[in-house]
């Protein structure tokens, strides 16, 4: 499953991702495969996601979530 | 003997990840009080501080936040150039600094840093607050790895200053053992060839070569097209080869890391995330930044409001004061009647400025402003903007420029180019003092619904303001096309105690620019429009004098004062100014102005607060010299010699008011939206826009009121 369908509170880890031009974007911000996440907020109208990584947080829209791939 | 020691400069550049607290250490080492941010972008200019050293001068860079050496907007192709001399020559030095708690993402960017072969030392900041989080860092065993000093700070709490400045005037950077073995992404006759092209030594310098074809580069299309073929001839994908690169730094650091760091895991949520449970909130963290923002508008009105009337009437005292006390004569009319009232149309401004200033940093410092991004982004997308372009939108509420400077840290074209177009619509302080005046004059001091009419007013000034600035940016976003994606990632910061210190001296700062740049515009037309009031064709100018001696002599003495006052406006009415203001006329009519209105739209195109000072030097100059009074008591008393109307009427104010709204009147707006989109063409149609809406909307306010 991707990130985007994840709900608020579930944590997952990060596999791989879909090909797209961000994934430097992704590495650089230290989203690599292997990490534990956990979705901590969702804004409204499908807004972007907050994520809690290795004690950082991170927004990402759901656009770019859809890139990433994960298993709970 | 100082001065026989060489006066070579050495330049030190400082590099992180945005939100690591390079620019406190950049501020506490050179002194300089820049900015210091919490959110991507603050830095958005080369900043360059100076320490001395006997008689040593090391000037010390400040570049903007990164996490990568591969710049992905404006202000990190910054970084980019300086660090491989495109902007200037290279640093001698670099000082890396390291977030504790992130070391992972610090050392993607380091690897990078000390692999261009530049002197590094590495300073790990906010090891105390990482310790707290379980993360215990080696950092005996991170320098034996890397082979370059490391210094301990806590940049918040002034800790670990000592320590860099000592290694900076020892000189003790150290090149670094290369992080990242290159043989497994560039295949090696590749990297052979562009070694011998360009008389390179390292494979990573002809990785660089290579990758940063693509990026900005000053080689030159030829150059560029051979390195692209190479690309191509060895079927090297560039973006594969970076992700590649940044797959196998990991490994590297992630072993690297296994060495240095012990982590006791804590479960318990730290404040941080206990704050962004309510600020990040899907309904009440709105409510939060909506009271928030109702908040700071209300304190900045509250308490702006008796040290502006204070000024203002201080102002006035000392006009009439100098009138009184010099002697009469030219230089006596210039003081009290050009230069005076022309310095307090600037100084009136500095409470609001301070305030407004004071609140933004105070919101940046405490690291709230990137939570307004996360927020923000879905409400600003539909209009074709960003997250990130609420930091310029926002700022424009107190100055367009700094607004504009700050869109530099959105990485899509199309949605950075929207941002600036649109920020100089935001109510911008400057158009205060002329809302405040007009309301003052024409909309009474009631409360209606327990809510002031005078309140309801501005603020209806201020929404109008913002609705037309979103409804800018969608018409705009149908006619600029793009194809580069839009995306949203960034780093929410961990919370913090605003530094009290940091914010009083933005304000400080702030104001001071303000009054010394916008002063000397302000003071210079205050001055000329002085002489152009004052003085006009002779033939005219003798021909009124004349009559007026005449008349004088014929007049009983409660007549001369009318006379006094019929003469000084005829006067006035036939100077250059007064033949300019007239010539003009019959175009702003039917806005509802007349002539002496006229000549402040003229001269407050260079910049807006000039409308203040202008119509006080003309109105002080048609008057009664002996009098005090101030300049709101003076407009309301203006009346049309014709119709014996007020000139100020509601229908004119509001016409004003709105024309104010609209029209591009800065010159240092069009200034900086040239130098940020590097053509004339923007600031251009800008102009020819804004002023054309400007002049319709008045138009219809008028028609519509009168």
């Amino acid at each position: 499953m991707t990130l985007d369908l994840l709900q608020v509170g579930q944590k997952a880890q990060l596999k791989s991702f879909i090909d797209s031009p961000l994934t430097l974007n992704f590495l650089e911000m230290g989203l690599t495969p292997g990490k534990n996440i956990e979705v901590i907020q969702k804004a409204p109208f499908n807004g972007p996601i907050a994520l809690l990584m290795d004690n950082q947080t991170i927004a990402i829209r759901v656009h770019e979530a859809k890139f990433l791939q994960v298993s709970l | 003997m100082e001065s026989v020691i060489s006066k070579k400069i050495t330049t030190i550049a400082i590099i992180g990840n945005p939100n690591v607290g390079k620019s406190s250490i950049f501020n506490q080492l050179t002194g300089l009080k820049q900015k210091v941010g919490n959110y991507p972008g603050i830095t958005v200019d080369k900043t360059v501080g100076t320490l001395k050293n006997k008689g040593r001068q090391y000037d010390i860079i400040d570049l903007p936040g990164t996490y990568s050496l591969y710049p992905k907007s404006e202000d990190e192709l910054i970084a980019h150039r300086i660090l491989s001399g495109k902007a200037s020559e290279k640093p001698d030095y670099i000082l890396m600094v390291l977030d504790a708690c992130n070391l992972e993402r610090s050392l993607l960017l380091a690897g990078q840093v000390m692999d261009l072969g530049i002197p590094v030392s590495l300073v790990l900041n906010m090891k105390d607050l990482a310790e707290k989080k379980g993360i215990k860092i080696n950092t005996f065993q991170l320098y034996k790895e890397t082979g370059v000093p490391i210094i301990l700070t806590d940049a918040r709490q002034n800790e670990g200053m000592d320590g860099i400045k000592a290694m900076i005037f020892e000189e003790k950077f150290g090149v670094a053992h290369s992080f990242l073995n290159l043989k497994n992404i560039l295949p090696e006759s590749l990297s052979e060839k562009i070694k011998q092209r360009y008389h390179l030594h390292t494979d990573f310098q002809a990785y660089q070569y290579l990758v940063f074809a693509s990026y900005d580069l000053k080689v030159t299309p030829t150059e560029k097209k051979w390195l692209l073929d190479m690309a191509t001839e060895y079927q090297c994908d560039i973006p594969a080869l970076q992700i590649a690169e940044t797959t196998a730094r990991y490994k590297e650091i992630n072993i690297l890391l296994d060495k240095i760091v012990t982590k006791t895991s804590t479960t318990k949520r730290d404040l941080t995330q206990q704050i962004d449970n309510l600020m990040m909130h899907p309904i009440l963290g709105y409510f939060f930044f909506l009271g928030l923002m109702l908040l700071i508008f209300q304190a900045i009105f509250a308490w702006a409001e008796w040290p502006m009337d204070l000024i203002d009437t201080g102002f006035a005292a000392i006009s009439g004061w100098i009138t009184e006390t010099l002697p009469a004569g030219v230089f006596n009319d210039l003081l009290a009647e050009g230069i005076v009232p022309g310095i307090g149309g600037v100084v009136i401004f500095i409470p609001q400025i301070a305030l407004l200033f004071g609140f933004l940093s105070f919101l940046e410092d405490t690291g709230y402003m990137s939570r307004v991004v996360y927020l923000m982004d879905r409400v600003m997308r539909p209009f074709g903007l960003h997250g990130k372009s609420v930091v310029p939108l926002i700022s424009g509420m107190a100055c367009a420029i700094p607004g504009i400077m700050a869109s530099r840290s959105i990485s899509n074209g199309k949605e950075r180019l929207i941002t600036i177009l649109v920020t100089p619509w935001m109510s911008c302080s400057a158009r205060l003092p002329v809302y405040i005046i007009l309301i003052g004059l024409t909309v009474p001091d009631d409360i209606f619904l327990g809510i002031n009419l005078q309140a309801i007013a501005l603020l209806s000034m201020y929404l109008l303001s913002t609705a037309a600035t979103l409804l800018a940016a969608l018409v705009l976003k149908g006619f600029i096309k793009s194809r580069e994606q839009s995306y949203l990632l960034t780093d929410l910061p961990v919370y913090r105690i605003p530094r009290w210190k940091a914010v009083l001296l933005t304000m400080y700062h702030k104001s001071k620019v303000f009054v010394l740049e916008a002063g000397k515009v302000i003071l210079s037309i205050s001055i000329v429009l002085w002489v152009l009031a004052s003085y006009g064709p002779s033939a005219n100018m003798d021909a009124i004098a004349q009559e007026r001696s005449l008349a004088m002599t014929a007049a009983s003495d409660t007549e001369i004062e009318e006379l006094e006052d019929y003469y000084s406006s005829k006067k006035l009415e036939n100077s250059y100014i007064g033949i300019v203001g007239k010539t003009i006329e019959p175009i702003i009519r039917p806005l509802g102005y007349d002539w002496k209105i006229g000549i402040a739209l003229i001269t407050s195109f260079a910049a807006r607060e000039v409308f203040v000072g202008t119509i006080a030097t003309i109105y002080s100059i048609g008057g009664d010299p002996d009098n005090e009074m101030t300049i709101r008591e003076k407009l309301d008393q203006e009346v049309d010699p014709v119709t014996g109307e007020k000139v100020f009427n509601t229908a004119t104010a509001f016409s004003l008011m709105v024309f104010y709204a609209f029209a591009m009147q800065c010159m240092s707006t069009l200034a900086i939206v040239y130098r940020e989109t590097k053509s004339w063409k923007w600031p251009i149609l800008q102009t020819v826009f804004m002023t054309a809406f400007a002049y319709l909307a008045a138009f219809i306010t008028y028609q519509i009121i009168s």
